[in-house]
This record gives C-alpha cells, sequence and structure tokens, in this order.
C-alpha cells in the first residue's frame, strides 16, 4: 500500500509544540508525513510519542527499509541521516553531519525524485539555521508543492526564512494555515 | 728705433771699412817701393862682389878650362880652392860660388854643421838659363834651403864654351831685413786696426742682432698673449691704420693679418660699423685716454650682427707724441641673448602667475608687492595698480584691514614667533602654510595660504610667494559632513541605546509579565483584582512600546535597506490577515484581500509582513464596529499601487501627513493603551526603505481612511 | 536548592542569573505542583545534573562568565544530556550561529517576557516527553 501523496517536513528549534500544533489540526489525510526534526537519539522516540498524543494519525519512528503507508506519520530517528528511496522505502545511514545536524533536512529532502502520480509536498517550520532551505529548493525542482512557515509563528524564523530566500516557497503560512492548507492540497483529490 | 740703430751701425762698419782699406793699400805700396829701392841696392852690391870675383880670378891665369875633373884658371885650380870664394866674402860679405858644369866646387857657403856646401847643384831653371844658355841670372834663389839674392854668370873656355859659373848671393834675410822690419810694423798696425776694426764692427753686429732678438722675444710674447686673450683685440697708429690683432680678431674680420695690416677701418668694417668707429676713434685722439661704448653695427664673419662693447685706449710714442690706440671688443651678444631671454622668461612667468586661478602675489626682498594676479584681485577686489610696489605690509590690508605680517613675512622667523601669527602653521621644507577665516569683501571666507621664499641662482633671498587659496566651499562641506556625521553617529547612538534598552527591558517585564496574570487569578477582592488587570494593561504598553520602538529602529538603521527580491504581494496579506484575525473577530471586521494572487512586488518578506501587520492592526483598530477592511492592488507601469481601505473613524485633512509622525495620535486613538503611535512610522520607515511612497486619504471624519502605498512590481 | 530524589528526576531546572525571573518561574512552579530546580549560573546546573537532575532545562542565554551555549556544550561533552530537554530563554527570538551544531539540543525557545500560560503549558508539554 504504497503512499502516493507524501508530505515532507523539516523543522528543528521550536520543533514539537509547532508539530503539535500542526498535527493536532490535521484530520487523517491520505498521505505519509515523514517530519525530519533536529534530535538527538535519546529524545526521538519520546517526541514521536507526543506528536502520536496530538496528532489524529498514528506516529512512529522510520525504521530503516521500511515503506511508507499513507495515513502514517513518521518521525526520523536521532543520530542517523535518512533516505527515502523510490520516495517510499526509507534507508537510515550515518554519516558526517550536514549542515551541522543528523538528521538533515536536506539530505530527506534531495533523495525525492520526481514522480508522475500523486502529490509531493515540502514544508519548512520553525528552526535555527538554513538546513532544508536547498532541500526545498530540490523538492519544489521536481514538481512539489513548497510551504514555509511565517515569521511570525515561527519560534525561530531560520529555517523557514533561509528557504524563502531560495525563491521556491509556494506558500508562507502560520501552523494553522500550513494546516488548512495540507487540508486543501490534500483533500482535492 | 732698432731701425735707426742699424743705420749708424751700418754708416760707421762701411767708413771704417774704407778707412781700413785705404791704409792698407797705402802702406803696402809704400812698402813695395822700399822693397824694389831694397833689392835695387843688393843687385848693386852682388854686381859689385861678381865684378871682384871675376878680378880675382883674373888675377890668376888668362883662360878658363877644365883639365881631368879640375876647373882650372890658367894653371890655377879654382875647384877645391876655396880661397878666392872666402877672399869675396871678407870682402864683400857675399857668398859666392864657383860651379863646375852644374856642381859647386868651390864656396864660401857652409852647411849649418859647418863643411862647406860642395858638390851641391844649381838649381835647374838657372842651369838652364846660365849653363845651357849662357846668359847670366839675376834673382831669387834656394840655397841649401835657404832663400838668397843671387848672381850668375857663366865661365867660358877659351873657345867660348860654357864650363861653368860664378855665383854671389846675398841672404834675402839679410838685404830685405829692413824693409821687413818696417813692413812688418806696418803691417801689424794695420792688422790691429783691422781687428779693432773688425772686432768693433763684429760686436756692433752682435749688439745689433741680440736687440734685434730681444724686441722680436717681446713683440712675439706680446702676440702671444693678446693671441690668448678671447676678446679681439686691435691697434692701430695715430692715422687710424691697423697695426696689428689677436687670432680673434681675425676671426672676428674673417680676414688675416697679411690682409688686414695696414688698413683702415673702412677696409675691414662694413660703412655704418666703420663711420661709428671712425667717429669714436677721433673723439678719442681729440681727448686721448680710455674710451668705451656699446655698439651693435658689428657684422661677424659668420654673418650674424653682433653686440659689443668697445674698449679703447690711446698710446704714445716714447718721444711723448701721440702714437694710437689699442682697442679691445667684449662680445656681449650671448650676454644680450640671455638678458632677452630672461625678460622673456619673466614676463611668460608673470603671464602664468597672472591666470593661475588660485590668487597669489610676489614680494621682492624689500617686501614690496612686485605681482598680484587676476585671482587675488578678484579675491580681495584690490588692482595692481593699488597695490603694486608698496611695500610696508600693504598686502595684508585688503585681508586683514590692517597692516600686519601675514604668512610671507614669517618665513625667516622661528615656529614660536610663527604661532604668534597664526595658530596651526605647518612648515614642508621653505614652504610655510596656514589657514585662516576672514571677512572679506565677499563675506567671510576660508583662506588657505602658503608662502615659500624666492632664490636667486646663486641662491640669495630675492624675495617670496604666497598663495591664497578660498577653502570656504570645502570647509563649509567639511562642516556640513562632520555635521552629518556626528548626527550619524548620534543616530546610531541612540539606534543601540534603543535596541539595548529594548533588550533590556524584557528581564524586568518579565515577572510582571509572568506574575500579573497569577496574582489576577488569585485575588479574591474585585478591586484588587482591577488594579491588577489595570496594571498589567500598562506592562502590556509597555511590551508593546518596546517591540515596536525596537522594529522602528531595526527599519530605519543603517543595515536596514534590505536586498529586494520578487515576493507574492497576496500571500504576504494573507498571512498578516491571520495574524490579525482574532483583532477582526473581535470588533466584527470583515477584511476583504482583493490582491491579485499572481501579483508580485519587489520587496523584503519580512519587512512587507511587518508593514501589512501594522496596518492591517491599524485598519481593524478604527475600521467600523461591524464594518469591513479592503486590500487592492493596482498593477501601474512599473509599480503596484497597495490600497489599505476601512470604513471607519476618517481622518480630518490636515492629520493625513501627520499619522505617520512618531507617537503621533490622533484625538480619539489618545487614550487607547493598545496602541504606541508607532505603527504608521514604522510603515512610512517600511516603504521608505523600498523607495516607495506612503499616504492617507480621507474623506474627513467618520468617512473612512484609505493609506496608500507604493511598490516597484516584479514580472510576475 | 532542593536535593530530594522527588525533585531530581521529572522536575525543571530554570538557569538564570536574574533573581526575580528564577523567582518568578519558582512562584508558577509552586501554584502548578511543579518540581523547580534554580541554578544561578551555568555552573550551578551541571552541578544539578552531575548530582542526578532529570528533567527540562529553562536556559538563560545571556549570563556573566559562562552563558547558555557555552553550558549546552558542557552538558553535552560531559554526557550529562541524556534524559533532559532544553529549552532557552531568550530577549530575542533571532538566529543565533552560535547554535550552529546544538540544533539537536535545543528543543525550543520561550521569548521573553513571557505570561505564565505560556510558560505552564510548554513546561508540561516537555515534562510529558521527558517522562514518557
Amino acid at each position: 500500500m504504497k503512499a502516493k501523496n507524501i508530505v515532507v517536513i523539516g523543522v528543528s528549534t521550536g520543533g514539537p509544540m509547532t508539530l503539535k500544533t500542526l498535527f493536532s489540526e490535521l484530520p487523517p489525510l491520505d498521505a505519509a508525513f515523514l517530519v525530519v526534526l533536529h534530535i538527538t537519539p535519546e529524545m526521538d522516540f519520546r517526541i514521536a510519542q507526543g506528536i502520536a498524543a496530538s496528532a489524529s494519525m498514528p506516529a512512529e519512528l522510520a525504521r530503516d527499509a521500511e515503506f511508507m503507508k499513507a495515513g502514517h506519520i513518521y518521525l526520523a530517528p536521532g543520530g542517523y541521516h535518512l533516505k527515502v528511496e523510490g520516495n517510499h522505502r526509507f534507508a537510515l545511514y550515518t554519516g558526517p553531519r550536514v549542515n551541522y545536524v543528523q538528521p538533515s533536512v536536506d539530505v530527506t529532502m534531495f533523495s525525492f525524485t520526481r514522480q508522475s502520480a500523486g502529490q509531493l509536498i515540502g514544508v519548512i517550520l520553525t528552526g535555527m539555521g538554513r538546513d532544508g532551505a536547498l532541500g526545498l529548493k530540490h523538492m519544489k525542482d521536481i514538481g512539489a508543492t513548497t510551504i514555509a512557515q511565517d515569521q511570525k509563528s515561527s519560534v525561530i524564523y531560520g529555517m523557514p526564512k533561509a528557504a524563502l530566500e531560495t525563491g521556491a516557497v509556494d506558500y508562507v503560512l502560520p501552523p494553522l494555515g500550513i494546516a488548512a492548507k495540507l487540508v486543501e492540497l490534500l483533500g482535492r483529490r | 728705433m732698432s731701425i735707426k740703430t742699424n743705420k749708424i751701425a751700418n754708416a760707421t762698419l762701411s767708413a771704417a771699412l774704407v778707412i781700413v782699406i785705404c791704409l792698407t793699400i797705402t802702406t803696402e805700396l809704400v812698402l813695395k817701393q822700399v822693397r824694389t829701392e831694397e833689392t835695387q841696392e843688393a843687385a848693386e852690391v852682388q854686381d859689385h862682389a861678381l865684378k871682384l870675383f871675376w878680378k880675382l880670378y883674373r888675377a890668376k891665369g888668362t883662360s878658363w878650362s877644365v883639365q881631368g875633373r879640375d876647373l882650372m884658371m890658367g894653371s890655377y885650380r879654382a875647384s877645391g880652392n876655396q880661397e878666392v870664394p872666402d877672399r869675396v866674402r871678407a870682402i864683400t860679405g857675399s857668398t859666392a860660388s864657383v860651379f863646375l858644369d852644374d856642381t859647386r866646387v868651390a864656396t864660401n857657403v857652409f852647411y849649418p854643421g859647418g863643411r862647406r856646401a860642395l858638390g851641391t847643384r844649381m838649381p835647374a831653371t838657372i842651369y838652364h838659363s846660365v849653363v845651357v844658355k849662357g846668359k847670366p841670372f839675376r834673382g831669387e834663389s834656394l840655397v841649401l834651403g835657404e832663400k838668397f839674392l843671387c848672381a850668375y854668370e857663366p865661365i867660358r873656355d877659351r873657345h867660348g864654351n860654357v864650363i861653368g859659373a860664378l855665383a854671389v848671393g846675398e841672404r834675402a834675410g839679410n838685404y830685405l831685413a829692413a824693409y821687413r822690419r818696417t813692413a812688418l810694423r806696418i803691417r801689424a798696425i794695420n792688422a790691429v786696426l783691422t781687428c779693432i776694426f773688425i772686432l768693433c764692427a763684429f760686436l756692433l753686429l752682435a749688439e745689433r742682432k741680440r736687440a734685434q732678438d730681444g724686441t722680436q722675444k717681446q713683440l712675439d710674447f706680446l702676440q702671444v698673449i693678446i693671441d690668448a686673450i678671447p676678446a679681439p683685440i686691435f691697434y692701430k697708429d695715430a692715422a687710424g691704420i691697423y697695426l696689428g690683432f689677436n687670432k680673434v680678431y681675425e676671426e672676428y674680420i674673417g680676414l688675416t693679418r697679411e690682409q688686414m695690416l695696414g688698413k683702415s677701418v673702412f677696409d675691414l668694417w662694413s660703412r655704418d660699423a666703420a663711420e661709428i668707429f671712425h667717429t669714436m676713434d677721433q673723439q678719442l685722439f681729440t681727448a686721448p685716454g680710455v674710451q668705451t661704448y656699446e655698439t651693435s653695427a658689428v657684422r661677424h664673419s659668420d654673418g650674424t650682427r653682433h653686440s659689443v662693447i668697445m674698449n679703447k685706449a690711446t698710446f704714445h710714442n716714447p718721444n711723448g707724441s701721440l702714437g694710437g690706440l689699442v682697442g679691445v671688443m667684449l662680445d656681449i651678444t650671448e650676454r644680450k641673448k640671455a638678458e632677452e631671454e630672461t625678460r622673456n622668461a619673466y614676463r611668460k612667468l608673470a603671464d602664468i602667475l597672472e591666470f593661475l586661478p588660485d590668487p597669489t602675489f610676489v614680494v621682492d626682498q624689500e617686501h614690496r608687492v612686485i605681482a598680484w594676479n587676476l585671482a587675488i584681485e578678484e579675491l580681495t577686489g584690490v588692482g595692481k595698480e593699488q597695490i603694486l610696489g608698496n611695500g610696508n605690509y600693504a598686502y595684508a590690508v585688503p585681508f586683514y584691514g590692517v597692516r600686519r605680517k601675514m604668512l610671507i613675512d614669517l618665513l625667516e622667523d622661528p615656529p614660536e614667533a610663527q604661532e604668534s601669527w597664526y595658530a596651526g602653521i605647518t612648515s614642508n621644507g621653505k614652504t610655510l602654510s596656514a589657514e585662516a577665516c576672514l571677512g572679506l569683501h565677499r563675506g567671510e571666507r576660508y583662506l588657505w595660504s602658503a608662502a615659500s621664499p624666492l632664490y636667486d641662482l646663486q641662491g640669495n633671498l630675492v624675495g617670496g610667494i604666497q598663495t591664497v587659496r578660498d577653502v570656504t566651499e570645502v570647509r563649509l562641506a567639511e562642516q556640513e559632513r562632520h555635521r552629518l556625521e556626528m548626527q550619524l553617529k548620534h543616530s546610531n547612538m541612540i539606534e543601540s541605546l534603543l535596541t539595548q534598552l529594548s533588550h533590556d527591558l524584557r528581564t524586568p517585564l518579565t515577572p510582571l509579565f509572568a506574575l500579573l496574570p497569577m496574582v489576577r487569578r488569585h485575588v479574591q477582592d474585585p478591586k484588587l483584582e482591577r488594579m491588577v488587570a489595570m496594571c498589567e494593561d500598562s506592562v502590556q504598553q509597555i511590551q508593546g512600546l518596546t517591540v515596536k520602538a525596537l522594529d522602528l529602529v531595526r527599519l530605519s538603521g543603517a543595515q536596514a535597506v534590505p536586498d529586494l527580491g520578487p515576493v507574492p504581494l497576496a500571500g504576504i496579506a494573507r498571512v498578516s490577515l491571520h495574524g490579525c484575525a482574532a483583532q477582526f473577530e473581535q470588533r466584527g471586521v470583515t477584511c476583504l484581500n482583493e490582491i491579485d494572487p499572481q501579483l508580485a512586488v519587489f520587496g523584503q518578506p519580512e519587512q512587507l509582513a511587518l508593514l501589512f501587520d501594522n496596518l492591517l492592526s491599524n485598519a481593524a483598530r478604527y475600521a467600523a464596529e461591524h464594518g469591513y477592511v479592503r486590500i487592492r492592488a493596482n498593477l501601474g507601469e512599473e509599480t503596484v499601487t497597495v490600497a489599505v481601505h476601512d470604513d471607519g473613524l476618517g481622518l480630518e485633512p490636515v492629520h493625513c501627513e501627520l499619522i505617520f509622525r512618531e507617537f503621533f495620535k490622533v484625538d480619539a486613538a489618545r487614550h487607547d493603551t493598545k496602541t504606541q503611535g508607532l505603527g504608521l512610522p514604522i510603515c512610512r520607515t517600511i516603504v521608505m526603505n523600498h523607495q516607495g511612497r506612503i499616504w492617507a486619504e480621507s474623506p474627513g471624519l467618520n468617512q473612512g481612511t484609505t493609506i496608500f502605498f507604493t511598490l516597484k512590481a516584479a514580472k510576475a | 536548592m532542593n536535593h530530594e530524589g522527588t525533585d531530581m528526576e521529572n522536575g525543571v531546572m530554570i538557569v538564570d542569573d536574574n533573581e526575580h525571573i528564577r523567582q518568578s518561574v519558582q512562584m508558577i512552579c509552586e501554584f502548578e505542583e511543579l518540581n523547580l530546580v534554580c541554578a544561578a549560573s551555568g555552573e550551578e546546573c551541571l552541578e544539578h545534573l552531575q548530582a542526578g537532575f532529570r528533567g527540562v532545562i529553562l536556559m538563560d542565554i545571556m549570563m556573566p562568565e559562562m552563558d547558555g551555549w557555552q553550558t549546552i556544550r558542557e552538558i553535552v561533552e560531559r554526557g550529562l544530556y541524556s534524559g533532559n530537554l532544553i529549552l532557552m530563554l531568550t530577549g530575542m527570538g533571532q538566529p543565533d550561529s552560535r547554535m550552529d551544531g546544538l540544533q539537536e539540543y535545543v528543543t525550543d525557545y520561550l521569548t521573553k517576557p513571557f505570561g505564565p500560560d505560556q510558560l505552564v503549558d510548554a513546561l508540561k508539554y516537555y515534562l510529558k516527553l521527558v517522562q514518557a
């Protein structure tokens, strides 16, 4: 049951609360949600639990070689980079930090390729640094819809700003607006 | 003079020569006569001796014959018999010899050793004459190497054949002795006279030669000297005829010495020059002495006209009469040319100075103004005619109104003295510069000046030059720049102060923020609760001010001018609308975002978001209760004009501009604690950062307000 | 300072050199019955961690001597991070390059001034995560 629609969310500082707000607003949708949060291995499981507690969809840590399923929320585990092979299968690996971080949003986003069916959506939420900016541009280049969090609602307006500066952002929205936009995009069948 | 000496010497010499010759001839004639007489006398003596000789032998016999080898007179053997010759000698003192054929067979002639000279032969010539031809001989002959005056007569036999000869002789010395003595004396006298004369003549000649040599040497030396003088030199006699020149003169004229000697000025010089020289020469001769004059009439052999200074002086003969004149020509053509060049250079310099854009004047050694250029005339309003040639600090009057020292007068002074006249004097080598602010006819001017001493080629101080530059504009610009810099520094300081203040306020605000709501929740007394609520409001107000002030400072700062990129306008407005949704809901205001979603502008997203935040929260605040706010955007050629309209409070026309001022609030909002009066100033700053315009329009109070602003359109 | 075991596990630590802020947080925590440990400096924070504190750390950035970033580096280097979540307290929500490489250890930011509800919501949420 391969997911047709995929939403990749890159987020860092202020991420847990923002994700809580976002997912608590989202009804179950026909898409696989992949969250790349800058996190340590000690905390990743707990964060996933936190998301699961507030979301209407099941949330879990992504496991190596696992296939993405629609209606699931996956959190990239700490201490690894996460790639998605063929746009549907997770691959975890260790390697040098990218943008000072591991997992890196750029690594995950760059692993996606253009797909003929289904939607790709890239989202960059609050966070320090520039991770995800180039990845989001890549997503845009391969046909994804791109969203960045607005300055006012961002705990740290670093990553969304860097993403915006690439000129590859379609929508600039606060978390609630993003939730609405996702419903709008994914609800349209 | 030597010529005269020569003539005298020659005459004397000739006369002496004639005298000597006459004397010699006369004495020789006399001597000859004496000698003839003496000889004749000796001949007579010999004849007498010969006669005696013959007579003595005739007394012995009758005829001469040869018997055997003997000569016989009769029977008297004459040969070898010395009786007769000795007898002759005893009587006459003559030598007497008898010859048989050519051989002396009897004689009284002795060899110096005392032996008779028997056997000797008579000279061949005499033998030939006397024996062969039979003729008697009279004359001189050598006997035993001695000169004798001899007389030979032949001895004939009875047949008349010559068989021998008789001879007598007298030593020549004997009979000519007197003559010889006399002749010797006379000749000696002659010789002495001749010698004396010759000596005298020789001495005379030698002396003359020596004199001639000396004079020549002296003349040669003088010639060398004058030849060595690089100026043309000549001398001529009182008639104006050239007597001599030096080499330079020859070159000058272009003729050789031979060609010029004995010529007059008219032969050597062109007509005009010759006239001048002649006239001047005549003047000099009239009043002998030294004469100097300058003329440009001289034409050099190379064809060029030259200027010369003529120096002439007369000289006199030994007898005091006027001998002639010596002249030296000093060619001053080069000097004249140099002077001309100097004059030209000076004129050029004066021209340059005159048109120098910097006001400049020059003073001489006595500090009199010798140049005052156009620019300084303009600066001071004082013309050249008023100031040139003036000393005694006249040049200070146009600048200071009084006679005083200026920079140009301080060149030689020690630094302390310089400082007493101008503060902040700087010196660079010999050049001094200083600045002063002076009231001139054109008003107060800042003048910068530089003064330098002027030296001639030998390094003597000959004056000074001072240049003045009107630096008023520069100074004013500097002052303005300084003012702006200070302003900038001030505003930077205020900016950092405000930034710091905003940040620092957060710390004390935190307990208020954190605790007041807690207090309010837990107080029971409604009065107290109201008090706490009031405090909360105030804290919110402070917090709002802090945030807005920080925004404004940040947006107005030097780093605030953003990098502009294409921004979708509708999206920005939508985000702001989300942010203000609570405010709109609270008052039941409907907001209509009518911006074309395709429209993009050049802008900085955060600043534009802040712009809409402020405009929309303003509109939400001032729109009519349950009214509406409408956002529109019109795309012009290059700009997008955005209008945010509300249907509320409206503005009096006079407030339309004032509302963009910091902390301005219209009356209705004056006591609104939710607003800080910084929203629209922030909007204005952002629009200005985007090189746009912002303005407000309102038909009047309670008729709504529209805020317009423009942004650059980006291609959709 | 309370070193009792109950406070040391699943508590809240406020690290701030400003006493009023520490006391404000303390008062709010008392009302909400949250265990709170106060540290006036990075050094004190490290001492508490070494003494066994585990929970949510509210870390001020601007502190004399050892600032918030240095303190976090020390925590990581000394292996004291495990079981904790760090929230930064700051006057400005601006990017800070000194945070490069520390993103994974800084879970959230709390911007001063903050209201009691904002603080309590965050603390409760993160405490739940830590406890899970």
